[in-house]
């Protein structure tokens, strides 16, 4: 039936419109196999807690060591998560950028703090603000995925 | 890129449609989660495959898999630069076909609205 549908297509104007209810259906499907791993939003929240914490260990080179360790950690949790759904996405649309954007903010303001906290010798309370980005960016990121995963499903 | 869309006879066939379809809303998608979405066979799904990368509408590439403990690898598979603009003139074409029938307007796979659906 499928073959006959979309066969005859090309001159029936009913029948192009189901050939395009199909493709909407396969476009939910696979959205459906978009659904990230339970790890990954709390994956990219404990590297930015370990960002966010960088302050409360001594040297600058504890600082460089923390951001490249979050950069490749970033790296191998995206490639994880590509290779456990089959879907390869790199590109954002305004709301992911945005949420984004909120992300890299906040995890900024958080460091400040943390900082600010080691400047005044109080390196014990920087796991509340590591606490605090840990929490911000498994947020940020479920609303990532969940908005790319929504744009998956309706594109044409 | 015409106003009216450029109908494709290779893309046209069902199942090619469909591929197209579904490749054209990521960068690349894993051969088994088309197939699986598709409900087709490996055979089958390599057939249609075969004609879309010999037209150069497609392209795959293979990388180890390290969550096998065997050889076997991941096919990624991608429409090329040629496919993505064929496929979306030929949903163009479909859709003047379609004419007064109903059909919604979705998004760009970049979030654009766009009425080409």
């Amino acid at each position: 039936m499928e073959n006959n549908m979309a066969s005859d297509a090309s001159g029936n104007p009913r029948l192009v419109s189901q050939v395009f209810d199909e493709l909407q259906s396969d476009r939910e499907r696979l959205a459906e196999h978009f659904r990230a791993p339970k790890w990954l939003a709390p994956g990219f929240g404990l590297i930015a807690a370990a960002y966010v914490s960088a302050p409360a260990f001594p040297g600058r080179q504890a600082d460089d060591f923390v951001l490249i360790v979050a950069l490749v950690a970033c790296a191998l949790l995206v490639s994880n998560y590509r290779r456990a759904t089959g879907i390869k996405i790199s590109r954002f649309g305004a709301r992911e950028w945005a949420v984004f954007a909120a992300s890299v903010l906040g995890s900024w303001g958080l460091l400040s703090v943390s900082l600010g906290l080691a400047a005044f010798g109080l390196q014990g309370w920087i796991v509340a603000p590591a606490f605090a980005a840990f929490a911000l960016m498994t947020w940020l990121a479920s609303l990532i995925l969940s908005s790319m995963r929504e744009r998956l499903r309706h594109v044409s | 890129m015409s106003a009216d869309g450029v109908f494709n006879e290779i893309i046209h066939s069902p199942l090619r449609l469909r591929i197209c379809g579904l490749l054209r809303s990521v960068d690349e998608l894993d051969f088994a989660l088309v197939r699986d979405t598709l409900g087709v066979s490996d055979a089958t799904l390599s057939k249609h495959l075969k004609a879309l990368i010999t037209a150069g509408l497609a392209s795959s590439t293979k990388t180890a898999s390290a969550s096998r403990a065997d050889s076997r690898r991941i096919t990624w598979l991608r429409l090329t630069k040629s496919g993505r603009s064929a496929f979306d003139e030929h949903l163009r074409a479909l859709q003047n076909i379609a004419g007064g029938y109903d059909i919604p307007p979705t998004r760009s796979p970049h979030g654009a609205v766009t009425s080409e659906h």
